[in-house]
């Protein structure tokens, strides 16, 4: 496959420092490829680390944590040799970023239209008439109804559906390279839910950017995402295009979260299929395999030594033994 | 069969600042001894007000709540205690709902002790509560912070059923939950429908979720029912639109799965202020006629347990 990768994560590592010196790891050697014109998925669920990678692409990590190693290439540029400053014209120009709550990613006191307004203002020099106008097309374009009638309207004033498609044209008005959605649906009703995965995938293919889609929903993995990378425990344990993934999971995680989930169509189990245990936390961390001690496959080689992540073909990667061949 | 909660013709409308909020606007149903009862809906439809009106944890505007013929809707102070340890609650969020400085084991005691058990007779009783939720006898003395998500869910399903009541209504139980912690409390309670026979009403968004522990659903639109039928019917067959519009905005686990020909939601919902005239789905509805703006719909009997309120049903 000859893409053009426009994002090169390699290495990745996360790290929360201690009060009594150490340090808690919470993203642990993540390497990600974001193909240009593509979306991408993060799945895993609460406390995987799949939200402290997004954050970490946008430089968005609350102190203290901060990025120990790793590089983030976007096109020429290492993002984490960038200053503070530096990274102020690449956020929101080249890569822009929604998330789950519309409500408290928006400022209450100010009108809508201003907010996305400034966010062109900031980063261009148009006047404000110009900008307006734009404001107004970009509203148009993500499905907001009396584009002008909304543009003085305050978040409070909005649904959350259409707070959600404000957040979009914000991220979407200086036309970014990437856009990082981190759980962009998971807050809202599943009928506005698929209105705005629609949303999204038309406004890929008018616009051409990638997408970076962090969820724990594999039912939105399935309808959005062309390839993903599935999360536990601060690490990628799978990676492959969608229709392999969902065909063909390998991992003993991927396995359990795919028979785990009730569904709405089809044929029904009578009992539900469960992944014994909890997550560990980062404190007590497995030394071998982070998984073994929730897995049904786990011998005593899974519990002594970490796996690594190995290419079984295609580019399907899996960190498991069961796919190590002597 | 004797309904164990029947409910007539039950209003609900709060003040506003922008006028009266029918949040429950003429609800009759019937929850039966044995079954789960879930109301689907989205965020804003009135389904948690009509949950909280059946515990009568608020006054309804009008109409009647029944328990075991009972009338509920007007009862007060001690009377109304008396009843509500025939009714309990397992709540959303398992952090919030659980008071940090109470043990685990006082938690579960203590509606066991408002009945006026021994203490002895409490800590018997919430050990083997223990056992019924899949939690070790250990955990009785340790503080809710000490547990995850999944085994504080738990301890608010064990807390619920300590009174031995008739009826648990889950307001939206399994929807802060991880999936496979999720998968665990569905068995769950699964499992313990099974053993003891209990009574749910369930409240969820979730519609995967209701297919696998419902018997029956009630589809509620701007405080309005829809649709009641069997829970199979309502994802097979559907009659009313808006049900299968919601179905159709699942989202499906499955790459293959043709998204092509589902019929998808568009525009905004309606104020619960000023809800539309005649059908409340009709300005969202693709078969919506003159006759929809113009006169509601009543609730009609399709047989088989297939209640529906549509000018135009679909099959």
């Amino acid at each position: 496959m000859s893409e053009e990768i426009l994002m090169k994560v390699t290495g990745l590592k996360v790290v929360l420092p201690e009060k009594e010196g150490g340090e808690t790891v919470i993203v642990d050697g993540v390497n990600l490829d974001i193909p240009r014109g593509k979306t991408v998925g993060l799945v895993g669920e609460s406390g995987c680390g799949k939200s402290m990678t997004a954050r970490s692409l946008m430089r968005l990590l609350d102190t203290p944590i901060y990025i120990k190693e790793g590089a983030i290439e976007f096109g020429e540029t290492n993002l984490t040799a960038l200053t503070e400053k530096e990274m102020r014209r690449i956020r929101g120009q080249k890569i822009s970023m929604i998330f789950q709550e519309p409500m408290t990613a928006l400022n209450p006191s100010i009108t809508v239209g201003k907010q996305v307004r400034e966010a062109i203002l900031l980063h261009q020099k148009v006047s404000k008439k110009e900008a307006k106008d734009r404001v107004i097309k970009m509203f148009r374009d993500v499905g907001i109804p009396d584009p002008e009638l909304r543009y003085k309207a305050y978040p409070h004033q909005l649904s959350g559906g259409l707070r959600q498609r404000i957040c979009i044209a914000m991220a979407m008005v200086l036309e970014p390279e990437l856009l990082i959605a981190d759980e962009p649906t998971t807050a809202l009703d599943v009928t506005v839910e698929a209105q705005i995965l629609a949303l999204m995938k038309q406004l890929q293919s008018s616009h051409g950017m990638s997408i970076l889609m962090i969820t724990h929903n594999l039912g939105v993995v399935a309808d959005i995402c062309d390839e993903v990378n599935v999360m536990y425990a601060g690490e990628i344990v799978e990676h492959a295009q969608k229709t392999e993934l969902f065909h063909n999971p390998r991992h003993p995680y991927t396995l359990g979260l795919m028979k785990a989930i009730p569904r709405v169509r089809g044929k029904m189990d009578e009992e539900l299929y469960t992944i014994q245990g909890t997550v560990p936390s980062f404190s007590d961390m497995p030394k071998g395999c982070r998984f073994c001690e929730r897995c049904s496959f786990a011998e005593e080689r899974c519990k002594a030594e970490h796996p690594p992540l190995v290419d079984i073909g295609n580019g399907h990667l899996v960190r498991c033994f069961r796919e190590v061949s002597e | 069969m004797e309904p164990l909660v029947q409910v007539e013709h039950l209003v609900k409308h709060f003040k506003s600042r922008a006028g009266w909020v029918k949040a429950v606007d003429d609800v009759s149903l019937e929850i039966y001894p044995g079954e789960t009862l879930a109301l689907v809906g989205e965020s804003g439809c009135g389904k948690s007000t009509l949950g909280r009106l059946i515990l009568r944890l608020m006054e309804p505007t009008s109409g009647s709540i029944r328990m075991n013929g009972e009338e509920l809707s007007h009862l007060k102070g001690k009377e109304l205690r008396k009843k509500r340890s025939q009714m309990q609650m397992v709540f959303q969020d398992p952090f919030s709902s659980l008071d940090p400085h109470f043990t685990v084991g006082e938690v579960i005691a203590e509606p066991l002790r408002n009945l006026g058990l021994s203490k002895e007779e409490q800590q018997k009783q919430v050990l083997e509560l223990l056992e019924r939720v899949g939690l070790q006898p250990e955990h009785y003395y340790r503080y809710p912070h000490q547990f995850s998500g999944g085994q504080r869910q738990r301890v608010g399903i064990a807390r619920a059923l300590a009174p031995n009541p008739q009826l648990i209504v889950c307001d939206e139980a399994v929807s802060a939950l991880d999936v496979s912690i999720q998968a665990q409390i569905l068995n769950l309670l699964r499992k313990l429908q099974k053993e003891s026979n209990l009574t749910f009403l369930f409240i969820s968004h979730d519609l995967a979720v209701v297919r696998y522990v419902a018997s029956r659903v009630c589809v509620m639109f701007l405080g309005q029912l829809c649709e009641i039928c069997p829970v199979e019917d309502a994802y097979q067959h559907p009659l009313h639109p808006y049900t299968r519009m919601l179905i159709d905005s699942a989202p499906e686990p499955d790459p293959d799965f043709s998204r092509e020909d589902r019929m998808l939601l568009e525009g905004e919902l309606p104020s619960p202020v000023n809800p539309p005239e005649g059908c409340r789905f009709c300005t969202r509805c693709p078969f919506a006629t003159k006759e929809c703006k113009e006169t509601k719909p009543e609730m009609k009997d399709y047989g088989n347990g297939r209640f529906c309120a549509c000018h135009h049903p679909l099959a």
